[in-house]
């Protein structure tokens, strides 16, 4: 038997309490959610009014376009809006709000009055709501436009009244909450009314300069300055306050995205970036700062109060806003704000509006959030069919440098990387080392391998030698891979005469790959050695080549000189006890072997392989 | 004598450099000093970085621990690595400075440490952990650049690392993360404190930071350049 199912479905008023807990969390929340409606529909005016800071009476009127009765009815019911048709307008937003969780949130927890009327209706409708429960429906004399009432705010949720600070803390909030509202949008008419006291009110402008005066002071708005500029698909533009201007929170900050207010990491840090060394640490700039990208390149459905964006390109936002900031400051530096036009920026169809009364030559700057539609970019088509976020960018390949400084043996400091060794040529895999089968090693000299039906031995050492041998060849050659760098040179007393005799034959040993410098009178410190030579070979292969060299001018002696130094470097250079390799660098060696010339047989060298045939066996094995 | 080499002028040429360091290589650190009038410390525990200031001072080294190559003109940056007789290097490479204020938020391509790393030259100096300062000894020079399959993976260690400073979550940034640059407290002592930007953009203390090569990676240079026994 089943134990009874502990997880249940929550009922809808319980859902709807929760999830207006996310939208409305005080009286700025219900401020912002209606504001944010009426400017999504159009208004040119909008008048809020509160009472007790919002507890008692919230109310937002506006003159946008209204709803019908039957619009009016569907606005209650959680997601339901009328500004997303379908899942692909979600990844371009143009509007505020799209949601459709803020009436129903606000009326959930509130009783609601909605007055509305379409332009040129006769009648309007009026909307009574309890507990997010429509009470009653009429009609109702209205004036063009939408006015919601909210009163009681909290009365069936009594934890969050308990939540909530004294009425002129929510006040400020409220303020608060209408000035971002109102520095988004000079075009659109702004009051706040707090009890029988006008708080706010800012009329209806063209310059983003009045509308900042207007709602954050005049103090405060004859230091801002104008900032224009972007990079890529970002634009920014708004007003950045002088760096004497400072305050020591963060609440100067007033940054859009999209014409949204948001609370952003990556454009707070830029801002704060570009102030760097201009004003203390710790102190703040006042900013209004409107980045607009393209809708695919932002993601505003974050969190319910839609104050947290994700860019898809993060940087390119970060650098976009730092760069016309330090210009501003810079301009600021080195001309004390002395108004100077902002770079132009490509014709976009932004309305331009004339920064200041204070200077009317000054240049005009694009009204921020003014229009719904979305602007082209420099270099953009105008907008298509609405798509997803495009994924990021892959980051470009690395710069194709060659990192190798030219290698000469008069210049070995300067090391190639490692070139195709002598017989490391991947291309041969079938050669005749690397296609037998490695069985083992016989001891650390002999190595055991198999061939179709043959057994072949390998001796290393002897391989080791070719190799070295090789390799010496092709440096003189002027191919193949450069001399071995030491890690330290090697410093050895020696005669006078002799560090001379190696002095008198520099330029051949070079070509060997052996650099020996005199490092002193008696001395030499050996710098590189012949590929392939080991490092604790150096004194004996020194001492050997001393015994070999004739004197400078000794001509006849010095004939075939060099193919006698090079056999001499391959029988002594490499280490003299080597452990037996292991199966990988068996089979590398031999990989290597593939390439050698063995047409070409190496003076005084010894032979490589032995094979013992199928045929030999079978012999030996024969019966008397 | 004093403590400090009198610096040389910078060389002018890449070619003068590498004369330069090429007539160092070998000499011991003490002979080096010698030569220009500087003592040698006695006490390893106050040695830390003398060995990399003496090599810029010698060879006429000028930018430091500015954002610039040490030799701004020749756009290279000096490096010395000490590493043991095995030529395994003993500890990190500094690279510079790792600003957590948003300075960071910039493409690799036009990045410090790029600017820094795009050509070194490396001096070594070789000894193993016991060996008095003095005794230690100039090795080989070795001018090197990034290989693209270097590049790239200092670039992803950039992206990676920076990606946390723009997200103010500098507090992740731990010798940890990345595969060959790393970030580090970089301060003579704990108490020591910068500015950062703190995940929700507002201005906090913290230690300082500075990127530096892990020795994997310094030992993959050293590896593929020079020659050592076995």
């Amino acid at each position: 038997m089943s134990a009874p199912p502990n997880i249940r479905v929550l009922p809808d008023g319980l859902v709807n309490k929760i999830a207006a807990g996310e939208v409305v969390e005080r009286p700025a929340s219900v401020v912002k959610e209606l504001v944010e409606n009426s400017l999504d529909a159009g208004a040119g005016t909008v008048e809020v009014e509160v009472r007790a800071g919002g507890r008692s009476l919230i109310r937002v009127r506006d003159d946008g376009a209204g709803m019908g009765r039957d619009d009016a009815l569907l606005c209650v019911l959680r997601h339901a809006t009328s500004k997303l048709g379908d899942e692909a307008d979600l990844f371009d937003v143009r509007t505020l709000g799209f949601r459709g969780e803020a009436i129903p949130s606000i009326a959930e927890v509130s009783r609601t009055e909605i007055r509305t009327c379409l332009r040129g209706a006769d009648a309007g409708t009026r909307l009574r709501l309890e507990g997010g429960i429509v009470q009653e429906v009429t009609d109702a004399a209205a004036a063009p436009g939408t006015e919601v009432s909210v009163r009681n705010l909290f009365f069936n949720v009594p934890v969050r009244l308990k939540f909530l600070k004294g009425d002129r803390t929510e006040l400020a909030h409220v303020e608060e909450a209408v000035t971002r509202l109102a520095l988004a949008r000079p075009d659109v008419a702004f009051t706040l009314v707090a009890g029988a006291t006008e708080a706010l009110r800012a009329p209806r402008t063209t310059e983003i300069t009045r509308r900042a005066a207007d709602v954050l002071g005049r103090g405060v708005g004859e230091a801002l300055r104008p900032v224009l500029g972007g990079a890529g698909k970002v634009r920014v533009r708004g007003l950045a306050s002088e760096p004497s201007l400072t305050r020591s929170t963060r609440d100067g900050l007033y940054l859009y995205v999209n014409g949204r207010f948001v609370r952003d990491r990556i454009v707070s840090a830029a801002v704060l970036d570009a102030y760097q060394g201009a004003i203390p640490r710790g102190r703040y700039p006042v900013v209004v700062l409107f980045v607009d990208l393209p809708g695919d390149q932002v993601d505003v459905n974050v969190h319910p109060a839609k104050t947290e964006v994700r860019f898809v390109r993060s940087q390119e936002v970060f650098r976009a806003v730092v760069d016309p900031l330090r210009d501003a400051l810079r301009r600021e530096a080195s001309e004390g704000w002395t108004p100077e036009p902002p770079p132009p920026v490509p014709a976009s169809g932004w309305d331009r509006i004339s920064l200041s009364d204070r200077d009317p030559g000054a240049a005009s700057l694009p009204l921020p959030f003014a229009r719904r539609e979305p602007l082209p970019l420099p270099g953009e088509s105008p907008p298509g069919p609405r798509r997803a976020p495009a994924p990021p960018e892959p980051p470009p390949p690395p710069p194709s440098r060659d990192p190798r400084p030219p290698a000469s043996p008069a210049a070995p400091a300067s090391v190639p990387p490692p070139l195709a060794r002598p017989g490391a040529d991947p291309a041969t895999p079938g050669g005749p080392f690397s296609r037998i089968e490695v069985i083992g090693a016989l001891d650390e000299d002999v190595l055991l391998a198999r061939d179709g039906g043959d057994l072949v031995f390998v001796h290393l050492g002897a391989a080791r030698e070719r190799l070295v041998y090789e390799g010496v060849r092709c440096l003189a050659e002027g191919d193949g891979e450069g001399p071995g760098l030491l890690l330290v040179p090697e410093v050895i007393d020696l005669p006078e005469a002799r560090v001379a005799l190696l002095e008198g034959w520099r330029d051949l040993l070079l070509g060997l790959g052996l650099e020996a410098e005199p490092f002193g009178p008696d001395c030499v410190a050996v710098k590189t050695v012949p590929p392939g030579v080991d490092p604790g070979r150096v004194r004996v292969l020194v001492d050997a080549i001393l015994g070999e060299l004739p004197s400078p001018g000794d001509v006849t002696a010095a004939e075939g000189l060099r193919d006698r130094l090079a056999s001499l470097v391959a029988r002594l250079g490499p280490a003299s006890r080597c452990a037996a390799p292991g199966p990988d660098e068996a089979r590398a060696l031999l990989s290597r072997l593939d390439g050698l010339d063995l047409a070409s047989p190496m003076p005084g060298g010894r032979p490589l392989r032995a094979r013992m045939s199928r045929a030999d066996v079978d012999r030996w094995l024969s019966r008397g | 004598m004093p403590a400090k080499p009198l610096p040389l002028p910078p060389p002018s040429t890449e070619a003068e450099l590498l004369l330069r360091a090429r007539a160092l290589s070998g000499r011991t650190l003490a002979w080096v000093a010698g030569r220009h009038g500087v003592v040698v410390p006695g006490d390893p525990r106050r040695s830390k970085g003398w060995a990399g200031r003496l090599m810029e001072s010698v060879l006429g080294a000028s930018a430091g621990s500015r954002a610039e190559p040490d030799f701004p003109h020749l756009g290279i940056e000096l490096k010395t690595l000490p590493v043991d007789r095995r030529g395994l290097p003993r500890e990190s490479t500094y690279v510079c400075n790792a600003p957590l204020d948003g300075s960071l938020v910039v493409p690799w391509e036009s990045s410090w440490v790029r600017g820094k790393l795009a050509r070194v030259l490396w001096i070594l100096v070789v000894g193993d952990a016991e060996d008095p300062v003095g005794e230690k000894r100039v090795g080989g020079p070795l001018l090197w650049s990034p290989s693209p399959e270097e590049e790239a993976l200092l670039r992803s260690d950039w992206d990676e690392l920076t990606a946390l400073v723009v997200g103010g979550e500098h507090g992740r940034l731990t010798a940890h993360l990345g595969k060959a640059l790393q970030v580090r407290p970089k301060a003579a002592h704990a108490r020591e404190m910068t500015w950062a930007l703190g995940d929700e953009a507002e201005w906090v203390r913290t230690n300082p930071r500075g990127f530096y090569l892990r020795p994997s990676f310094t030992r993959g240079i050293v590896a593929r350049h020079f020659v050592v026994g076995g």
